[in-house]
């Protein structure tokens, strides 16, 4: 998976974005608080003060005869120096106003409290009562007007930073939807797509490839349920094959059963040839009941119920009996078998008879005719090993290795006609109910080889 | 029952010899002179050596050798319209294999003895 383009990444990228521009805006609103609280202070501790401290000024003057000095307005013409004067003070209100005057093209207003400062110096030295109070009033004016121009500097200052909070606001918003449609648009029709796919699959049992071509974690997932879909399909065609395949071998029997029961019921003895009827009855009963016996087991051992009854008993003499009742039904095939004598084990006989039934069956259909099928049994160790070797035969390993999955069959020739064994499913589960191994190996080039171990 | 006879020759073409006896039987008992092969490939010799004697073909579906449509096109071919083909067959939808095999006779397995002694004798299921 490319982590580049998953979706996971793209709603990151997401996510991201709209936590950067909310920690923006966020940052851009402090600022403003900030430079608003910084502002209030000014004009409160820088203008607002000095207006006062100037009325109060005014009040003692208005009072003060001329030729008198007054301690008090030498004060207060000392404080303002020191504190609240623009046009040369140093404190840093001072300096910061006083660039708000040079940049708002108000220079002269500093000018002004300047000549306003010098002229009421002079008149505090030479005790000129009028000129005093002229002089505050002058001053009074040029303060005025500085907390007026502060005010408005102020105002253009919280507007600037407004449209700055809008800005960043509605280009975030935009940003914010345009990734979202871009991850939309590059997820939502893909999941639909998946969506359907599900449906369709459901109500028809049919797959469409979904094919998707991305190289993300959607990508990944439609490949997952496409080879899902594709397997289920597959399994199904296979049990659909095999339904008709277990149909077509349980009706061939009862064919011949019915044929010969329903012409001895219509038309009673003599029919000619009447011990032939019985025994064809005889045999191909025996064949249907064999077949019932083992698809029932395979249905059992599907749900995991496969009953397994274990006691001791000679296998050597169940694979000599199994090779003996099988002769008849194979055509121009032989069993050549090297058998172990006595080799006992614990396991369950009946079981065990039907893995073998399905093992020799499945080798002597794929072993080439006149060929001999080379079946050897011994005990090693604490297994019993059987090996059924299919030399000549023109099938392939991966081909043999299919049959060990369910609803898989295999088509022979009996030389009685065309007939199919159920595959090694059920012997697999037989051998595994019995803590053994059954594997197939290729001994050499088209020598493939069965080889069953069971715990002896 | 009566024992009526039909002297028809029937052509049995299937691999299985337990239904092959079956047809047999019932073909003896009705007088019905029968001849049989286990593949196509030998009921088209039987064909071709007994042409104009048999009046009706058995035709299995699933037989060793030769493909089904090519087996039924081939004896088709042999016998012409004018002698009936049936498609008696165990298979799963024996309707759409007698389509499939352009046979419009058709019936399923396993089957009851008197169906069989009635296509014997009338010719048709």
């Amino acid at each position: 998976m490319n982590f580049r383009t998953s979706v996971g990444h793209r709603l990151f990228l997401l996510v991201t974005c709209q936590t950067a521009i909310a920690a923006l805006l966020v940052l851009t609103a402090m600022r403003a608080t900030s430079q608003l609280r910084s502002h209030y202070r000014h004009m409160y501790d820088f203008q607002l003060r000095s207006i006062a401290a100037t009325a109060d000024a005014m009040k003692e003057a208005a009072t003060l005869e001329t030729g008198a000095r007054s301690a008090k307005l030498e004060a207060f013409y000392r404080r303002y120096r020191a504190d609240w004067e623009t046009a040369s003070g140093t404190t840093p209100d001072a300096i910061r106003f006083r660039k708000d005057l040079m940049d708002g093209g108000e220079s002269d207003m500093a000018r002004l409290e300047s000549e306003v400062l010098a002229d009421l110096k002079r008149s505090l030295q030479s005790g000129d009562a009028k000129n005093i109070r002229e002089d505050l009033a002058a001053l009074y004016t040029v303060n005025v007007k500085y907390a007026d121009f502060e005010s408005q500097n102020a105002m253009k200052r919280i507007a600037n930073r407004r449209a700055w909070l809008l800005t960043i606001g509605i280009a975030g918003v935009a940003v914010t939807l345009l990734l979202g449609l871009h991850v939309r648009r590059a997820i939502a029709p893909r999941i639909r797509r998946l969506v359907t796919s599900v449906g369709r699959f459901q109500e028809f049992g049919k797959h469409e490839r979904i094919c998707d071509t991305g190289r993300d974690d959607i990508a990944v997932l439609a490949n997952a349920l496409d080879a899902g879909f594709s397997a289920i399909e597959t399994r199904e065609q296979d049990r659909e094959k095999f339904l008709s395949i277990v149909a077509h071998e349980l009706k061939t029997p009862v064919t011949s059963i019915q044929g010969y029961a329903s012409l001895l019921v219509t038309h009673p003895p003599p029919v000619p040839d009447i011990y032939r009827a019985l025994e064809i009855i005889n045999r191909q009963s025996w064949r249907l009941s064999r077949l019932i016996e083992a698809l029932f087991l395979a249905m059992r051992a599907r749900s995991g119920k496969l009953r397994f009854e274990p006691s001791p008993f000679n296998m050597s003499e169940l694979v000599r009996r199994v090779l003996r009742e099988m002769e008849p039904f194979l055509s121009k095939r032989t069993f050549s078998s090297r058998i172990e004598e006595n080799v006992s084990i614990l396991g369950d006989e009946a079981l065990l008879e039907h893995a073998l039934w399905s093992l020799l069956t499945c080798a002597s259909a794929y072993s080439p005719e006149n060929t001999s099928v080379q079946v050897a049994f011994y005990a090693v160790q604490h297994y019993a090993t059987l090996t059924v070797d299919i030399r000549g035969s023109d099938v392939s390993l991966p081909e043999v290795q299919e049959l060990f999955m369910p609803f898989q069959s295999v088509e022979y020739e009996t030389g009685r006609g065309i007939r199919s064994a159920i595959g090694l499913y059920l012997c697999r589960e037989i051998v595994r109910v019995h803590n053994g191994s059954l594997l197939v190996q290729q001994v050499s080039e088209e020598r493939p080889e069965f080889v069953m171990e069971l715990p002896a | 029952m009566s024992r009526k006879v039909c002297r028809d020759t029937v052509l049995v073409i299937d691999d299985d010899p337990d239904f092959r006896a079956l047809i047999e039987t019932i073909a003896e008992l009705w007088m019905v002179p029968m001849l049989q092969a286990p593949d196509c490939r030998k009921g088209l010799k039987i064909l071709e050596r007994e042409h104009g004697r048999i009046k009706m073909v058995f035709l299995d579906y699933f037989m060793p050798g030769m493909e089904p449509v090519k087996c039924a096109a081939a004896i088709i071919a042999k016998t012409g319209r004018s002698v009936p083909v049936v498609l008696v067959t165990a298979a799963v939808n024996p309707g759409a294999r007698a389509a499939e095999l352009k046979i419009s006779r058709w019936i399923s397995k396993p089957v009851e003895a008197s169906v069989l002694k009635s296509l014997l004798c009338s010719g048709g299921p």
